[in-house]
């Protein structure tokens, strides 16, 4: 059951009712009896697999706390389960493949014809709550208390908003918003169903449309030419990210309307002025995780440069794997680890130069810092859509070669995103919360660098030129009147109604005839 | 304590205040909803979506295209056509005509109508295009008389009603023959099999049953498309909906069984002498080409029946099964799912050229002469 699809339109306004009409004592319950439909429509063995590590998880979380000597042991134990279970799945295809090719270069005359065929099955979704029961069974371990109802730690685990394709909760926010009683309010209805309706269209009419463009260049990453390579990298961009915050919305919108709140994923992550600052604003209860349970226990930055380096690396290697069981995700991963250590050594080169601090304090600065960014996780991109590394390799080349093209933007001009993407420009500059949003989220960050970094509008106090201020001050007063009229027609509750039935009717509308699967889902 | 005259005259205002804030909200609510429509319907058409309802029931023959609808298809390849005044895919065609030009009707289904692709890359147009380019003796003119999921039956009527009154020369049924006929009534179709039905009585004569399309136009599907179809022609998000909706009925399962094409050959028969016997009255020439599916199986079967009656009526065929084979060998891509694309059409244009020009009395070339040219016309 996709959150896009017309099984959930109906199951979710049924499970909606019956939670709020529910006594409060049986909505947990209820909740979890349909987060187990929700997963098992899939395929009804994988409701095993998540009950037998929910029961496993929550005993030994039981252990961990009840035990002062074997802590340590107990949690190795743990790690051991769910990352066997995920190892499993996940990767036992993967590092076969990977010994096999290695066999048959070394000893090619002694390598059987073919690799033998495994059906492993990866259950959907093992990814993330895999990572939720690390999370908790390593904070048990760190002090924190247990999840002692069954139930309770059963629904953290499978809660369906978040189940498939996070984001990645933690239990104890979980645990604060379970222990509070259920409470709807018509402002939490409002931003539920924006999130819901907005979340679909980027997936629908945004993301599914951009895939037959991404499909054409990669798929041809041979013979393409620069500016078909060029688009369908670009398409590429901007088809997970509206995949995957649009999946990440419809989970949250439908969260708050349950009352739940879940951690929100993306914060403008193409506005980062440096890869430092895309991590923060780029599937970001992924990156906090790596952060808190990978990078921090491998000693952080707390153990020399060369040793926080070598941390990056391995944490973004990793969590280039945790993506996928293929090599052109552990360059992906490896490559933003290097970026990520460039990124850093640079920060500390513009800490100790004045002119650099100012460079990237300006209008112009920031604008190339954000280019520039933009820039690089495009060429990691297409490390991560490719098929293997040397199709990546191929069509990175063809970036720059001059070949006829034309194909890509004939398919762009014949599809309607065009249309799409002009309507959701719309939607954004109507919307508040969106352009608040938007002001804010172009911030520079550059590590260790600035406190107060300039916002966009803002006449900076360093060293913005004469041009550059004339130029903002002018905008900042066009983006002033433009709120103010949005702010008042906005306040009236028919035009949001109307809006969101008019974006909704759109989403379908513009909803291509072979839907894509989520991104997200084979990871 | 009792209620006074000023409680009673402050919960009076009360309520004409809430009915005004009431009246006031519905009232916002509608214009509202007046803009948004406006701004979509705009955007849609902009975009080409919601454009997929083209077709309109017809007392004639069940159903046909709307004139002058505009379709932006993309189910399968793509193509943004403009249907003319008479509900063809095609330019507009003035009744009367020149002496000197020749006139093609191709009558078909969606093979025919072709919405996968542009109208200058479907075989009706690459047919003319290439009749023009090397005969100069007179200007040919291919009319496309196709209509998704017509059958035979509704090809008759549309020829009976419309094609013949532009006289044409030369009259081909494009006709499927990867799948049965589609001749027997499906009473739970729905609006594509509410149509005339045919059938052979024991003396061999065509009967016209009209009974299932006057039931399906009483039913409540057949009162809603009546009374939408000023929408369904006009707007766009009115052509999302009834999409959507439509999508959601195709998950039902279609229990109705049909008779073996074997069983249907009669009343096939039957249409055929009808058409030969219509097309002797308006002295233009018959013609069929069998069209191949996708597949490299094709109902040989069919086809041999198919070359029978055409035999026994003295009907020419075209095959250009053998040329379709051929090409899927050598892996050339002719079919997007379900239909033919841009190569697929232009191969089939090639093979049907010899025989029109024979039929037409025109000038044949060279079949290598004229496959390079309907290649150099592709490539323009």
């Amino acid at each position: 059951m996709l959150f896009n699809s017309v099984a959930y339109l109906i199951f979710f306004p049924v499970v909606l009712s019956i939670y709020w009409l529910a006594p409060a004592k049986l909505r947990r319950l209820i909740l979890l009896v349909a987060s187990y439909y929700f997963y098992m429509s899939w395929l009804r063995i994988y409701g095993l697999l998540l009950f037998a590590l929910t029961a496993a998880n929550f005993a030994i979380g039981l252990w961990l706390s009840g035990s002062e000597q074997a802590k340590k042991t107990i949690l190795v134990c743990g790690l051991a389960v769910n990352l066997g279970t995920l190892c499993f799945f996940k990767y036992t295809g993967f590092l076969l493949s990977s010994a096999f090719g290695c066999f048959s270069a070394l000893a090619p005359d002694a390598a059987p014809g073919s690799m033998p065929a495994l059906n492993i099955v990866l259950p959907l979704g093992i990814s993330f709550f895999a990572f939720e029961f690390i999370h908790y069974l390593t904070d048990i371990y760190r002090g924190h208390k247990p999840i002692t109802n069954p139930v309770d730690f059963a629904l953290f685990a499978a809660f369906f908003p978040s189940q498939i394709a996070g984001p990645i909760k933690r239990y104890q926010d979980f645990m604060h918003q379970l222990a509070e009683p259920s409470r709807l309010a018509s402002s939490d209805i409002e931003r539920g169903v924006t999130l819901l309706v907005q979340g679909l269209f980027k997936k629908v009419a945004l993301s599914d449309n951009l895939a037959p463009l991404v499909q054409a260049g990669f798929h041809h990453a041979a013979t393409v030419g620069a500016a078909d390579a060029w688009l369908s990298t670009l398409a590429f961009a901007w088809q997970i990210y509206f995949d995957f915050s649009g999946y990440t919305d419809m989970g949250r919108g439908s969260a708050i309307l349950l009352g739940f709140s879940l951690p929100d994923n993306f914060n403008f992550p193409y506005l980062a002025a440096n890869l430092s600052d895309f991590w923060k604003r780029w599937h970001i209860s992924l990156s906090t995780w790596l952060r808190d349970y990978l990078y921090i226990p491998l000693g952080g930055a707390r153990l020399g440069r060369a040793r926080k380096h070598l941390n990056l690396i391995t944490t973004m290697l990793l969590g280039g794997l945790w993506h996928g069981a293929a090599w052109h995700y552990v360059v992906w991963g490896a490559f933003h680890g290097a970026g990520l250590v460039v990124c850093h050594e640079y920060g500390e080169l513009v800490k100790r130069s004045r002119t650099l601090t100012r460079f990237h304090a300006s209008f112009t600065g920031m604008t190339a810092s954000t280019a520039l960014t933009f820039a690089t996780v495009l060429v990691g991109w297409v490390f991560f859509r490719a098929e293997t590394v040397r199709q990546a390799i191929e069509l990175l080349g063809h970036h720059f070669q001059p070949a006829p093209s034309g194909q890509i933007i004939h398919l762009l001009w014949q599809s309607p995103l065009p249309a799409a993407l002009t309507l959701y420009c719309l939607y954004i500059l109507l919307s508040r919360r969106r352009l608040a949003g938007f002001e804010a989220g172009w911030q520079p960050a550059l590590p260790g660098v600035t406190d107060k970094p300039c916002s966009r509008g803002q006449p900076c106090s360093t060293s913005a030129t004469a041009p550059e201020l004339t130029g903002i001050g002018l905008a900042a007063s066009a983006a002033r009147i433009w709120k103010s009229a949005v702010n008042s027609v906005w306040r009236n509750l028919p035009v949001r109604i109307a809006v969101y039935a008019g974006s909704f009717l759109a989403a379908i509308g513009f909803c291509p005839t072979h839907a894509e699967p989520f991104i997200y889902f084979q990871f | 304590m009792p209620a006074t005259r000023l409680d009673t005259k402050y919960d009076t205002r009360i309520a004409v205040r809430s009915r005004r804030s009431t009246v006031s909200f519905a009232c916002e609510l509608v214009a509202s909803l007046i803009v948004v429509a406006a701004v979509l319907e705009g955007i849609f058409l902009w975009a080409g979506i919601g454009e997929q309802e083209y077709l309109k029931p017809d007392s004639a023959t069940g159903y046909s295209p709307m004139p002058g609808k505009r379709v932006t298809w993309r189910q399968e390849g793509f193509s943004q056509s403009l249907f003319n005044s008479q509900g063809m895919r095609d330019r507009e065609i003035a009744s009367d005509r020149d002496a000197r030009s020749l006139r093609i009707a191709i009558l078909g289904d969606s093979y025919v109508e072709s919405l996968q692709v542009q109208q200058e890359d479907s075989f009706c147009q690459v047919l003319e295009k290439e009749l023009n380019t090397t005969c100069r003796q007179a200007h040919c003119r291919v009319l496309n008389y196709g209509v998704s999921a017509y059958n035979l039956g509704q090809m008759y009527l549309r020829l009976k009603e419309l094609a013949v009154k532009m006289h044409p020369d030369l009259v081909i049924l494009g006709l499927r023959i990867d799948q049965s006929p589609q001749l027997d009534a499906n009473p739970r179709g729905g609006f594509l099999f509410a149509r005339p039905t045919f059938t052979v009585d024991a003396q061999g004569n065509l009967r016209r049953d009209d009974s299932l399309m006057q039931r399906w136009n009483q039913s409540w599907d057949g009162k809603r498309i009546k009374a939408t179809s000023w929408l369904r022609e006009h707007s766009r998000i009115w052509g999302v909906i009834s999409q959507s909706l439509s999508s959601l009925n195709m998950t039902k399962k279609n229990t109705f069984v049909e008779r073996p094409y074997t069983e249907q050959w009669p009343v096939v028969d039957g249409l055929l002498a009808a058409i030969e016997q219509l097309c002797d009255q308006h002295h233009c020439t018959l013609m069929i080409a069998a069209l191949p599916g996708p597949g490299a199986e094709h109902n040989l079967g069919q086809l041999n029946l198919l070359r029978r009656s055409a035999s026994k009526l003295n009907i020419s065929l075209v095959d250009p099964l053998p040329a379709f084979d051929e090409a899927l060998r050598s892996k050339r891509n002719l079919f997007f799912t379900w239909h033919m694309n841009e190569a697929g059409h232009r191969l089939l244009a090639q093979q049907i050229l010899p025989v029109v020009k024979a039929s037409l009395h025109l000038p044949v070339v060279s079949p290598a002469a004229e496959t390079q040219s309907i290649r150099d016309t592709a490539t323009k």
